[in-house]
């Protein structure tokens, strides 16, 4: 009788911290427009990401892993940066992390792609905890299709951070390379899924 | 003593003779070779890429130095200020094709040495990388060659630190001798193991190529390839120029491509008025097609340079790479990369790359050995397809 109270005490001691430990990394939902066929997005632009670090250069990297990643993937073909600045420029883009509706099928009649990917990097850089620390990355994206502005798609990612693991045998994280490449690699599963 | 074994008629003696004979001989038959060549050579004063004040003039004259070590015959000096006053030349960072031929026909040079000191550092421990490219003194100014050599004074400190180096000068001096032996064809012991397989850390981590352009390329002549400046963030804007000079030396030592020289680059850019802001865009390439005749515009973006590392001696270098075909106006080619000194270092340090400059180096060598498996993995199958087709 005394064993089964003390064990009942270890399991309701466990229990909160085993929902501490799964919250760690709130669910990130992905959004999928049930009416779009993706396999018709040929040609894609990839817009500035906006940046909402204090690294100023954050979203220029995230934005260039992503899309070597994604023309890597081989699914669509990536316009070069170059031509898309040129595109923004020609389409006279307001903002053009944050294009309204009209802008982005004017923005695709003048570059001739299928969709627009927009983004926000919203952490990029080192997290400390006590001795250890790790890079972590944060980014959420979005793709409208060019025929009528809509957002068809949109998902967000968070890589790396220090966990039990750094906290109990010391030592850091991944290098932020490899942390942005699976955020990355992360973000190219939830849209070809 | 010599002459007292001549006077001699011993046979041991005509043998220890003719043993001297045959040391002496193949002692002197390298230099003897490197010699012969001598070549006339204008040895233009350095850029510096390295962000610091670097002694330019210095550098021009130990590079010369080890130049007229191996054969070469430089450009005196005052003949070479006044070709620059004549022509009001003052970049020294490319040449382009009319000055190449102004040059040759002018002062009688075969060829130009255009060097860059890409990393510079005299505080203990000391750093230095020199870049330099051998371009013909002809009309179009063709890329010949390209070569680099980067120490760092720590590279290699031996039992008991025996194998510091405090000074610059000695790595100035290790430097521009290496670059003189490369340039004048003798293989240096490092080049042999730089042309060996490029370790894994430092290949592409994403690279891509489109297919059919690919087994295209591998058909008719050798692409002539543009390489323009990488887009770097300020304050290092010169990095960028940096890496595009290790990635043109690597697609120029791989054979796959004819590499036009940067100074020929820089001037059809000038005539085309292009800015670069995020890479070129297509009317731009256009331009570049028209002007330069080149296949392929490779341009890319430095997203992590840094020379000293977040510990000491561990530099991290990232960039992308991109080509677009002027044919079909599209991307064919990407890809990322990025390394650090410490990713192929063994215990004690042992193999770790202190200098960011060859760190920069292995990682482009990286995109061409990618770039180079592709279209080789190509070239039978396009040769295959066209068998089928007869």
């Amino acid at each position: 009788m005394k064993a089964q109270a003390v064990l009942g005490i270890v399991v309701l001691a466990v229990i909160p911290l085993a929902a501490a430990c799964a919250a760690k990394r709130p669910a990130e939902v992905t959004y999928h427009d049930p009416n779009m066929d993706f396999s018709l997005v040929q040609k894609v632009a990839v817009l500035p990401f906006e940046n909402l670090t204090t690294m100023t250069t954050a979203a220029e990297r995230v934005r260039d892993v992503f899309t070597t990643m994604m023309q890597a993937t081989g699914t669509s073909y990536v316009m070069p940066p170059g031509e898309v600045a040129r595109g923004v420029d020609r389409a006279s883009v307001a903002n053009p992390t944050a294009p309204t509706t009209e802008e982005v099928v004017n923005l695709g009649k003048v570059v001739g792609v299928d969709a627009v990917i927009t983004g926000v990097v919203r952490e990029y850089g080192e997290v400390r905890s006590g001795s250890t620390s790790a890079g972590v990355v944060s980014v959420s994206l979005q793709m409208m299709e060019t025929q009528t502005g809509k957002v068809v798609w949109s998902a967000s990612s968070t890589r790396g951070g220090v966990d039990a693991g750094d906290r109990l045998f010391g030592g850091g994280g991944q290098p932020m390379d490899q942390v942005t490449a699976d955020a990355v690699r992360d973000l190219l599963d939830k849209l070809f899924r | 003593m010599r002459f007292a074994i001549c006077s001699t008629n011993c046979s041991a003696d005509r043998a220890l003779l003719a043993a001297a004979a045959v040391v002496a001989w193949l002692w002197a038959a390298p230099l003897a070779a490197l010699a012969a060549d001598g070549s006339r050579v204008a040895v233009f004063p350095p850029v510096n890429r390295s962000g610091r004040t670097v002694p330019a003039e210095q550098v021009q004259a130990a590079l010369e130095s080890s130049l007229s070590a191996r054969g070469f015959s430089p450009l005196p000096r005052a003949e070479l200020d006044e070709f620059f006053q004549r022509h009001r030349l003052r970049h020294m960072g490319g040449i382009s094709a009319e000055m190449a031929q102004a040059i040759g026909v002018e002062t009688g040079v075969d060829g130009v040495l255009l060097t860059s000191v890409d990393d510079w550092e005299e505080v203990d421990p000391p750093r230095l990388a020199l870049t330099s490219r051998w371009v013909a003194a002809l009309p179009d100014a063709p890329l010949r060659w390209m070569g680099s050599s980067s120490h760092h004074g720590h590279e290699h400190p031996g039992a008991f630190g025996l194998g510091l180096v405090t000074s610059p000068d000695i790595l100035l001096a290790r430097a521009s001798a290496e670059i003189a032996r490369a340039l004048s064809g003798s293989v240096a012991a490092g080049d042999v193991e730089q042309r060996s397989g490029v370790p894994r850390p430092f290949r592409p981590g994403s690279f891509s190529v489109d297919p059919d352009w690919a087994a295209a390329a591998t058909s008719g002549r050798p692409l002539r390839v543009a390489v323009l400046p990488f887009i770097a963030e300020p304050p290092r804007r010169e990095v960028g120029e940096v890496i595009a000079s290790q990635l043109a030396r690597w697609l120029l030592d791989s054979g796959l491509v004819e590499v036009l020289e940067p100074g020929v680059i820089r001037e059809a850019l000038l005539e085309a008025r292009v800015i670069q802001e995020d890479g070129p865009s297509l009317p731009q390439v256009d331009a570049l097609h028209a002007l330069l005749d080149v296949d392929l515009v490779v341009s890319g973006r430095v997203t992590d340079f840094e020379a000293t590392g977040s510990s000491p001696g561990s530099p991290f270098v990232g960039f992308s790479t991109r080509g677009i075909d002027v044919r079909s106006r599209q991307a064919v080619w990407s890809s990322f990369s990025f390394g650090r000194g410490d990713d192929c270092g063994g215990p004690f340090g042992v193999g770790r790359i202190r200098s960011s400059i060859t760190l920069t180096s292995e990682l482009a060598r990286g995109v061409v050995a990618a770039l180079d498996d592709e279209l080789r993995t190509r070239r039978p199958q396009a040769a295959g397809e066209k068998e089928d087709t007869r």
